[in-house]
């Protein structure tokens, strides 16, 4: 995972700006899944193709479930090709089910598909999960008119 | 050579958004084991766009630790569904969204639907909401 954000090459037949007013808009969802230690797991993806000059606005939410033997931590991280953009840890009970949301802004992105993800990891080695459609990572276009 | 009209609702004009708020205008009781509505909201959409649905609901009178099933319901159909926890006497804030799909010309219905499991619970004054932005969903 570098710093730099670079569009996946194969699709140049980028769309035309989104008309004022109007918004390219993405949707993922997970199907399910395990959280565990070893390395980061991904919740949801999508992608999306922008035209240059464009900032995500991205929602990302999950119904998580602890399902090992203690209270953990758990890092979720929103990524942009497999770049983390969006970084933080929450404390879950044992057996404890909880709605968690995040919102951000990405930086001005050159035109091209992107790959969004919404990615958890366990920081105790026990292991969470998602229920199916349990995760999204919601993406809106917001052209800059650069 | 005859001339039929078909009444289509426009595309949003340049600079505009469609959108729709929807929210409880007080207190609202949601009974344990009922699904309720919490917060709805119509809006009329031309062909091919996608809605950007926006949902959040403060519970208030939590007095027994548990389950909460929310649930986002489109013209009727559960689209997102998903259980959480509460713990007695602490109010809770929960935000869900999602983007659907291209959707079909005319009205179409937006519900926050909430379920908890163990006790009645309280929505606080205009404390569910549904938002609405109509998109064009990626090419």
């Amino acid at each position: 995972m570098g710093d730099t954000l670079e569009p996946i090459p194969e699709n140049t037949n980028y769309p035309l700006p989104p008309k004022t007013g109007q918004v390219l808009a993405g949707s993922g969802v997970g199907g399910g899944g395990v959280i565990g230690a070893a390395d980061f797991a991904v919740l949801a993806v999508m992608s999306i193709t922008v035209p240059n000059g464009t900032r995500l606005a991205i929602d990302a939410s999950a119904f998580v479930l602890n399902g090992g033997v203690a209270q953990d931590t758990f890092t979720l991280a929103i990524a942009i090709n497999n770049a983390p953009v969006d970084t933080g840890i929450v404390a879950l009970n044992i057996n404890q089910r909880a709605l968690l949301s995040r919102s951000m802004i990405s930086d001005l992105l050159p035109g091209g598909t992107y790959t969004v993800t919404l990615e958890g990891k366990s920081q105790a080695g026990r292991t969470a999960s998602t229920a199916a459609n349990g995760a999204r990572i919601n993406a809106v276009a917001i052209s800059t008119g650069l | 050579m005859r001339t039929v009209r078909i009444f289509i609702p426009r595309p949003p004009a340049l600079g505009k958004l469609l959108f729709g708020l929807g929210t409880t205008p007080g207190p609202t009781p949601v009974p344990f084991g009922v699904d309720t509505v919490i917060a709805s909201q119509t809006i009329t959409l031309p062909a091919g766009q996608a809605l950007r649905i926006i949902t959040s609901a403060f519970f208030t009178d939590v007095v027994d630790p548990q389950t909460i099933t929310l649930s986002i319901k489109v013209d009727g159909v559960v689209v997102d569904t998903g259980v959480v926890d509460v713990t007695a006497s602490t109010p809770a804030l929960f935000t869900r969204g999602l983007i659907t799909g291209a959707l079909a010309a005319g009205a179409h219905l937006v519900e926050l639907v909430a379920r908890p499991s163990g006790a009645d619970l309280t929505v606080a004054e205009d404390g569910a909401k549904v938002n609405l932005i109509a998109v064009l969903p990626p090419p």
